[in-house]
């Protein structure tokens, strides 16, 4: 195949956020579509360089054509992540001017970090880089969000009136809609190159995202008890981080063990993750 | 990058760039932005009630007639300041009342000025090195004014705030303007201080002395009416005949009492805070408010029909949202006084 036509249709398939191995199949594919279209080109006797021009010019405008496939092979997500950029800008710059004109206080750190994140998802929705890996940025990026989110929740909730109400509400949806992108990118949208471990990988990467939403609620509650019920002077807090960390190792080992194809002892973590949150519930609500 | 989405990203980078301008030039610093009425009156016998209201962080004294006219500001405090509380004297001639820095973690202090309602003059009597939180006139004893004092403000964690501590009963006797310390207790709080009339004792609530030993403890430990003679000597519980788990309460000459506690949750989560009223002979308490927010700082009449009380529409919120209500203490539905509607 001709390299012109495989450089083309790499550019088109690092758009879209499959595996390596996907990415080398459609790369083939729409090379191979160039291809047929060059020789018949050159059947009907244009020059060499002027077929490769001209076939790759019917093909499209590449962007374009890595932006519809990425649509077709997850719909909805680009409007997603859209409706969650245009949100979160707009509950920043309205969060900020609430604060600001009823209490006096000019939130400016929050609103830079505000305006910083919806700035960077507003770019990841539409003319998403190529070459970052994806789905580690955009988790990341949501889970930043939440934080962004989840402070101008809290700082917004202080006001009297409506207007506060108001806030707390868009607030809470669009974490809410982080955290339904999360579980998308982390286990809904999820491809692996060991195709007979993928349903596996995508049970297990939805039950983490689970347990992470809880072991870190609960470390940053303990976090904050031991801030609170403590002088600052001993290190009780650093205990507060335990369920957090515990529900990070366990992650890797599951990471690790399906790698080695260990499927039923990964399954049996997740069930040592879900019965310790259990547990500790019960201990906590004090249920006998 | 794409020349469209280069012009939003521009466009959210200025938007932010001219917001955060706008904050700069908008916000008020801390001491300015307390505006409105505060939670801060008393009502004389003749029924003129005398308020604290903010203007841009300054406080001022204002006095509303029976007739609902308002006069003020009497006197007032610069930004920095607060008026922690005020008392009309027993004759209604004069109003006493506490001022308090804002800003309480560079050192405390209190000043008690007075008011004299004929001249409208406004003079210090008495200045202390803590701080001084509510004060209150005896009835029997227009020369003595008591007051509940705060030896330190700290924060017991580092994510707490700051609150003040170490408290105790404290008399001012206007003549020579002497002090004394009614109680040793060095109380974690003090709310409430009030001395009904006829009696020998200046009633305070505070956590229950066995319950809160510790920080941590004061999430179960309940607050209890507690009793100190004017003479001075130990502090006791009040008693049988007095409710339990009391926030804010006010003894009733005929020996009844009025208080604040937790009427229930509200669908968000948020105590409701509402007055009730205690028989001391028995029988079930009956539930003066329904805000289903918070009421406090009750207040009677000279004439015991009328209660005056406080209510915070931002219960729970970061400022509070403060208006003044009376009613018939027998029974009947709650007037706004003010804000004036």
């Amino acid at each position: 195949m001709r390299p012109v036509f495989i450089r083309f249709a790499r550019t088109i398939a690092r758009r879209t956020d499959g595996t390596r191995e996907e990415r080398q199949d459609l790369t083939e594919e729409l090379a191979g579509h160039l291809e047929e279209t060059f020789r018949q080109l050159q059947e009907e006797g244009h020059p060499e360089v002027v077929a490769e021009s001209i076939a790759m010019k019917r093909f499209g405008d590449g962007r374009q054509i890595g932006r519809q496939i990425q649509e077709a092979l997850y719909p909805y997500r680009r409007g997603m992540i859209l409706t969650l950029a245009a949100g979160s800008l707009l509950f920043g710059f309205a969060g900020f001017y609430a604060v600001l004109l009823t209490s006096w206080h000019a939130l400016t750190a929050w609103l830079v970090l505000s305006s910083f994140v919806g700035s960077v998802l507003l770019a990841f929705a539409l003319d998403p880089p190529a070459a970052l890996n994806r789905r580690l940025a955009l988790n990341s990026l949501f889970i930043f969000q939440i934080g962004v989110l989840l402070a101008g929740t809290l700082l917004t909730a202080d006001m009297a009136g409506s207007a506060g109400g108001a806030l707390g509400v868009a607030g809470w949806l669009l974490i809410l809609l982080s955290l339904a992108l999360i579980y998308r990118t982390t286990a809904y949208d999820y491809r692996t190159s060991r195709s007979k471990n993928e349903k596996h990988e995508i049970a297990i990467n939805a039950a983490n995202v689970t347990t992470g939403i809880f072991s870190l609620a609960v470390s940053l509650f303990f976090f904050w008890a031991a801030l609170a019920f403590s002088d600052g002077t001993d290190r009780v807090w650093m205990f507060a981080f335990i369920p957090a960390a515990f529900w990070g190792f366990t992650y890797l080992a599951q990471a690790m063990l399906l790698n080695r194809g260990r499927i039923k002892i990964a399954y049996g973590i997740t069930g040592i993750q879900v019965a310790v949150i259990i547990t500790g519930l019960l201990l906590f609500f004090r249920i006998p | 990058m794409k020349r469209p989405l280069l012009i939003v990203l521009l466009l959210i980078g200025l938007a932010t760039a001219a917001s955060a301008a706008a904050g700069f030039v908008l916000q008020k610093p801390e001491d300015e932005r307390e505006e409105g009425l505060s939670e801060v009156y008393d009502v004389s016998a003749d029924g003129t009630v005398a308020y604290v209201s903010y203007t841009e962080g300054s406080a001022g004294i204002y006095l509303l007639n029976r007739e609902g006219q308002t006069r003020g500001p009497l006197a007032g405090t610069e930004s920095d300041s607060r008026i922690a509380d005020l008392s009309f004297s027993p004759d209604g001639s004069a109003l006493f009342f506490a001022v308090n820095p804002k800003d309480r973690t560079t050192g405390l202090k209190s000043t008690v000025r007075k008011i004299d309602l004929k001249s409208g003059s406004d003079t210090g009597v008495y200045q202390d090195g803590g701080l001084i939180t509510e004060l209150a006139f005896s009835l029997d004893d227009p020369g003595r004014i008591y007051f509940l004092r705060a030896g330190v403000f700290e924060n017991y964690s580092p994510v707490a705030a700051a609150h003040p501590h170490d408290f105790d009963v404290h008399e001012l006797e206007l003549s020579d303007r002497s002090t004394r310390a009614l109680t040793e207790l060095k109380a974690y709080d003090m709310r409430s201080i009030n001395i009904p009339e006829g009696s020998d004792s200046v009633f305070f609530t505070m956590f229950g002395e066995d319950e809160a030993e510790f920080a941590e403890e004061t999430f179960e430990a309940t607050q209890q009416i507690y009793r100190a003679p004017k003479t001075a000597g130990e502090a006791e519980k009040a008693g049988t005949g007095f409710p339990q788990d009391v926030y804010d309460f006010l003894v009733l000459p005929d020996g009844r009492v009025i208080y604040q506690t937790v009427a229930k949750t509200s669908n968000s989560g948020l105590f409701e805070y509402e007055l009730f009223i205690h028989e001391p002979t028995g029988g079930k308490d009956k539930q003066l408010t329904r805000t289903r927010t918070y009421a406090g700082k009750p207040v009677i009449s000279a004439d015991g029909q009328t209660l005056w009380f406080i209510e915070d529409r931002n219960f729970g919120g970061g400022r509070p949202d403060y208006f003044l209500y009376r009613m018939p203490l027998e029974g009947g539905a709650a007037e706004q006084v003010l804000p004036a509607l």
